[in-house]
């Protein structure tokens, strides 16, 4: 287990390093002027622009400058914003309400998605299967970018139902609530597959057979036996997805105005705020490569046969 | 459909020679092939045939490319004359949808937006395509250090989600300074370049498994080399997951050129494009929600229409599934 959790951890250093490294090499590399952009319409002399320059360590060779934000990122240091803000503190802010929404898109996932694909399982072939196939279907070939606004004009504008944007109180879970629904949307239909194929191969296997026949009632052999074993897939899948939701958030929050990292990163792009933008990458880098460690040792304790060396 | 089935036909030999080829086989007359078993290929096109959802998806699918080879068909409106005096303005003679914010048709854009979805999504796919290929074939193949080098590397690509390296990426490509044209060629070789992680890994795992069998073992003993063995013997066992991811990444690269476009980082008038189109008329919802309903509906159907496909045949070449 020691030795399997080193190896993880190295691999997981690595692509953190290279990734990190390409968008940074991207950000700083486009040829735009920073200490420019800084100043925005106004001009910049040349002491102002020497002052910025050593200000933002731009004299430096590039892979100082990377090498300085590596070591900065273990002090929780990531740099200042074209704005002067910390970008720690951009995402102190803007990472809660991120989560938030990332919380309602996973329980909205796992309520109707694991659900439905449980009774789709247990009833094969039924007509709540055969319908919530072709449904799932529709909802995964649905992109977000016709999703959103049409929640968004449907439930936000047409019926009221939600406000229509989140701007300004996203302490409020109720607003968060369309946004995160509709951010959960796309992975409820993948999540009800999932458990239902999962569902169907277990129900099949020999250990089910030996529950039933010893006289468990079925409610105890799907609820524990079969339900334990089919979950190693779905989690697999929710911790992927929890890194696909996070990018996904830069779609919905643009569209329902959510202040979170999403919102932020779509505008840091749009002002060519490179050192904003590398920040919120990394922490989404971050947030991806733990989840995805989080599943992988989860496995041993859903599955006992697997052991770690 | 016809290309696939014969490729499938003829290069799914000794796969899989499960009980479902003889089971449900005098279910149609057919005279003389009856006698013989068939291969796990023509069982899935059989499988498939009897599916309304794969004609429904096929159809669409169909009909986008018609629509992307020859607008003109469908209209004969130019999507680039706009007049601002029909602002809005409600359907009129050809316009079925009417006017947009800038007075073009409606209609005629959505129609002309067609080429560039699917010739990105399809371009990429082809990319994204021949580098899995490559490299997870090699990687299965070969194993030792190259599959650590493949392996690593998909996982530094993993780790950026696809839409947050295609916007960074795409930012760059813009601030380069490239016109409309040059955009929708980053699009495909930045798309292609990215997506093609999940088809490697399928690939090399299916590689993996096949490279072990008795027939490769005997290939190699009849004095095979390492191109006949993977292109004849390895690589159409890998062929059904691989049609299936290509034909759903087809689907979700047409919606991500949407939505890079709908981020602003996307194509650039004069490109047509659904995911430009949304992206222009979204912030006039509230005054006129067809401009936006329209292109809407084109993308979802189309993106429907793939991952309807892919779905479709991947069912169909899963015994367990049946």
């Amino acid at each position: 287990m020691f030795r399997y959790l080193v190896r993880r951890f190295l691999q997981m250093i690595l692509v953190f390093v290279a990734t990190t490294f390409i968008v940074f090499a991207l950000m700083y590399a486009t040829g735009g002027d920073p200490i420019q952009a800084l100043a925005g319409e106004r001009p910049v002399s040349e002491q102002q622009r020497a002052q910025l320059t050593k200000l933002y360590g731009l004299d430096q060779p590039f892979l100082v400058r990377y090498w300085n934000y590596l070591t900065g990122l273990l002090r929780l240091d990531f740099g200042k914003a074209l704005n002067g803000r910390d970008v720690s503190e951009i995402i102190a802010s803007a990472l809660p309400v991120t989560a938030k929404l990332a919380l309602i898109a996973i329980i909205t996932t796992i309520v109707v998605g694991v659900v439905a694909g449980i009774i789709a399982g247990v009833r094969r072939g039924s007509i709540f299967d055969n319908s919530t196939l072709v449904l799932t279907l529709i909802v995964i070939g649905i992109p977000i970018v016709t999703l959103a606004p049409l929640a968004q004009y449907i439930f936000g504008i047409k019926l009221g139902w939600f406000p229509a944007t989140a701007a300004g109180r996203e302490d409020d879970i109720y607003a968060l609530l369309l946004p995160g629904i509709i951010l959960g949307a796309l992975s409820v239909a993948t999540a009800m597959r999932l458990t239902r194929a999962s569902f169907n191969e277990n129900l099949r296997s020999d250990y089910v057979r030996t529950a039933r026949s010893k006289g468990l009632p079925g409610r105890r052999v799907i609820g524990v036996h079969v339900l334990r074993n089919s979950l190693i897939p779905i989690i697999t899948f929710l911790g992927i997805e929890l890194g696909a939701l996070m990018a996904g958030a830069i779609v919905t929050e643009s569209v329902f105005n959510v202040n979170g990292i999403g919102f932020n990163l779509a505008r840091a792009l749009r002002t060519e705020d490179a050192p904003l933008v590398v920040g919120l990458v990394s922490v989404l880098v971050i947030i991806f490569l733990v989840a995805n460690l989080i599943v992988d040792l989860l496995y041993a304790v859903l599955d006992p046969r697997i052991r770690y060396e | 459909m016809s290309d696939f089935e014969t490729v499938a036909a003829t290069e799914f030999h000794t796969a899989q020679p499960g009980p479902a080829g003889d089971v449900n086989a005098p279910s149609q007359p057919h005279s003389m092939e009856t006698q013989k078993p068939r291969s796990a290929g023509a069982d899935a096109w059989r499988e498939l045939r009897r599916k309304p959802l794969f004609w429904i998806g096929l159809v669409l699918a169909l009909f986008a490319l018609v629509m992307a080879f020859w607008p003109s068909l469908f209209t004969s409106a130019d999507p680039q004359t706009c007049q601002l005096s029909r602002r809005m303005a409600p359907a009129s003679g050809g316009a079925i949808f009417g006017f947009d914010v800038q007075g073009c048709d409606v209609y005629a854009k959505a129609v002309y937006g067609t080429k560039n979805s699917l010739m990105i999504g399809g371009l990429a796919a082809l990319l994204a395509g021949v580098v899995a290929m490559l490299l997870g074939v090699t990687a299965g193949y070969f194993g030792r250090w190259w599959d650590a080098i493949v392996s690593r590397v998909v996982d530094i690509v993993l780790g950026l989600p696809l839409l947050l390296a295609g916007i960074v990426f795409m930012r760059r490509v813009a601030n380069a300074g490239g016109g409309a044209n040059a955009r929708v060629w980053a699009l495909i070789a930045i798309l292609g370049l990215l997506g093609w992680t999940t088809a490697a890994r399928v690939i090399r795992s299916s590689v993996i498994t096949a490279k072990q069998q008795d027939y490769v073992h005997a290939a190699r003993m009849l004095g095979a080399g390492h191109g006949r063995i993977m292109l004849r013997h390895i690589l159409p066992n890998a062929l059904a997951p691989f049609i299936v991811i290509i034909t759903m990444a087809l689907g979700a690269f047409i919606a991500a050129e949407a939505t890079l476009s709908f981020l602003g980082v996307g194509l650039i008038p004069p490109s047509q494009s659904w995911g430009l189109s949304i992206s222009e008329m979204y912030p006039y919802m509230r005054e006129n929600a067809i401009p936006l309903a329209v292109p809407s509906a084109f993308l979802a159907l189309t993106v429907l229409a793939f991952i309807i496909l892919g779905d479709t045949i991947r069912e169909a070449f899963d015994p367990k599934l049946r």
